[in-house]
């Protein structure tokens, strides 16, 4: 049986690469690597999914089946870590906007000597 | 003993972290207290990694549980004498930096961003010795992340305009890195459920998981994301635009033991999870590994002989340089590991001096094209002579220490008859030589002596570098003392899989 959920995360991962590797804005590439993450995110999920299950946070909870609980602490720790990264990447643009007067890629300069 | 021995290492953790917020909160108390603050709390983890590194040797492995529980299910901490010998680096050279930048970081940086920056060098060594000291993947995630996050906002906190953009540009790269790494981490928890390294070592081979296709997928998103990391040729494109507009000490730090850590990682994950058959048989990460080495060692030194700003031109000596240490990793022998690990401690040692060496320089006069550096040798003697001393061990004369390691990459690599290897060795060591005499021979015999008048580095700036040239030549003499802490690992990680 192929996950309908995989193939979403497939085409995340592509979204975000598309987004990091064509477009000229450096806003959109950012948008481009949080879309990369949350696939990753995404893909921790899905894989923590039982079918039916219930979440492993209530002990004497009625069901048998209970979906996975590590996955979701790893993935809580990688949200609070994007977070970061995205606060980290929007603040080096803005210093960029402001010493380039731009955020097209094309404009800042090339690192070349 | 008013410490339990194998409290050690979370120490060596909580240290630095605990110091940073302390350093945060301080800062609005007393101005200019985070140096000497700093200084003392990154004293104190390297003393603490020194008695680390001794209790290993005498009595064994330490491993350390958080939370109360047994492992696979207790957060796991395991020092063995490899990961307390970069523990070891990890700390010194902060401390080193730390001294350093005192003078250095006064003059580049305002008051605010310098007490900025050393929290962030505080955080920056807490993360990686969280890093190396990680007994399971995910711990080892969130250390990757913890160090990566200060390193760009270090490479950053220069504020002109390329050092921002090239800050940019390794955030960039290092964050498809992480991503890439806990991809790798998904697949190995879902096929295995467990993260801790010797459980996720034991299950992969109960289970017979050597042909699923997941752990391959999983070898391949891990190897990659600490290529990016670990500057690994062809990934290695941040690092000569990040590393020629940071600052100096920085540039020391994060060549001497950011991309090493990532190295590190590499070689533990692979060796220790999938085991060496698995990476030599199954999946040929190890052959691919090697032939991408002798690549960029020749490309990287070849590189650096085309640049004329030496910042840039250390950075791509550190491409070719990283490229020893996965050769000596990819012969997959015991005594290729030492060798190549032995590199990894030597260059941290040579390369963080020849940057510190260079930024003393950059300090005192603003020079940093190799054309500029006529008549050095006469007005700034005593850096220009520990930056010759750190050269002639990067191009392997003896008896430094980088003339040990390569003897031993070129003996690892004659010995498995691979002899293309120590031809790649030897021709790179004459490419070396090509660009470092290049400086030296500009330095002591470029003319202008006439306008040389003696102005030498400040004393905390010279420390540093003096310890670390000297450490070349000690290293090289005394090479058995890294080589005591490498060698059991080395034949430990080797026979792993053998016995399972």
């Amino acid at each position: 049986m192929i996950d309908i959920h995989y193939i979403a995360v497939i085409l995340l991962l592509s979204i975000g690469f598309y987004g990091i590797l064509f477009k000229r804005n450096l806003i959109k590439t950012i948008i481009g690597l949080s879309i990369i993450e949350y696939a990753v995110n995404l893909f921790l999920i899905t894989l923590a999914y039982v079918d039916g299950g219930v979440a492993a946070i209530y002990t004497l909870a009625p069901h048998e089946n209970m979906v996975f609980p590590v996955p979701h602490a790893l993935v809580l720790t990688s949200i609070v870590i994007g977070l970061a990264t995205t606060a980290l990447m929007l603040g080096l643009a803005v210093n960029i906007y402001q010493k380039y007067d731009t955020l097209d890629t094309q404009f800042v300069r090339r690192l070349k000597e | 003993m008013l410490l339990n021995q194998n409290q050690l290492p979370i120490l060596l953790v909580l240290i630095p972290l605990f110091g940073a917020y302390l350093a945060a909160i301080s800062v609005l108390f007393k101005k200019k207290i985070n140096n000497i603050l700093s200084l003392i709390l990154l004293s104190l983890s390297f003393f603490l990694s020194l008695l680390t590194a001794n209790h290993v040797l005498t009595s064994g492995d330490i491993s350390y549980h958080t939370a109360g529980l047994q492992p696979p299910f207790a957060i796991e901490i395991v020092v063995d004498p490899l990961s307390a010998l970069m523990t070891i680096i990890i700390t010194s050279l902060s401390l080193l930096t730390v001294i350093y930048s005192r003078e250095f970081i006064r003059k580049e940086l305002s008051d605010k961003r310098e007490s900025y920056y050393y929290i962030l060098v505080l955080l920056l060594t807490g993360g990686l010795n969280w890093f190396v000291i990680a007994g399971d993947i995910f711990n080892m995630f969130v250390g990757l992340e913890i160090l990566s996050i200060s390193s760009y906002s270090l490479i950053a906190i220069a504020q002109n305009k390329e050092a921002i953009a090239s800050a940019y540009q390794y955030l960039l790269m290092g964050s498809i890195g992480s991503s890439f790494f806990l991809l790798g981490t998904g697949y190995l928890y879902i096929m295995t459920g467990t993260l801790n390294f010797a459980d996720l070592a034991i299950r992969i081979a109960q289970l017979g998981l050597f042909n699923s296709e997941a752990i391959f997928a999983s070898t391949a998103f891990i190897v990659t994301g600490l290529s990016i990391k670990g500057a690994i040729f062809p990934l290695h494109v941040w690092m000569p635009d990040a590393y020629s507009k940071a600052l100096a000490p920085i540039c020391a730090l994060s060549s001497g033991a950011i991309i090493e850590a990532a190295v590190y990682a590499l070689i533990r994950i692979t060796l220790t999870v999938y085991g060496i058959e698995f990476i030599t048989e199954i999946v040929p990460v190890k052959t691919i590994l090697l032939w991408l080495a002798g690549i960029a060692i020749i490309i990287g030194s070849l590189y650096a002989i085309s640049q004329s700003n030496i910042k840039r031109m250390l950075a791509y000596s550190s491409v070719s340089q990283m490229g020893y240490i996965v050769m000596g990793y990819g012969i997959g022998t015991q005594l290729g590991l030492s060798a190549g690990i032995l590199h990894l401690f030597n260059h941290s040692i040579m390369k963080a001096c020849l940057f510190f060496a260079v930024g003393a320089i950059a300090y005192k006069t603003g020079k940093t094209d190799l054309y500029e550096y006529e008549g050095m040798g006469d007005k700034m003697p005593v850096t220009m002579m520990f930056f010759s001393l750190a050269a002639i061990s990067m191009v392997g004369i003896p008896p430094t220490n980088g003339f040990i390691s390569k003897f031993y990459l070129v003996w690892a690599s004659a010995s498995s008859t691979r002899w293309i290897f120590a031809a790649i060795i030897l021709v790179s060591s004459l490419l070396n030589a090509i660009y470092f005499f290049r400086i030296i021979n500009k330095a002591y015999f470029g003319g202008g002596h006439e306008e040389a008048s003696r102005d030498e580095a400040p004393y905390t700036m010279l420390v540093p570098i003096g310890v670390l040239a000297i450490s070349c030549v000690v290293f090289g003499l005394a090479f058995n003392i890294p080589l005591s802490l490498i060698e059991p690992v080395a034949e430990k990680l080797m026979t792993l899989s053998l016995i399972i």
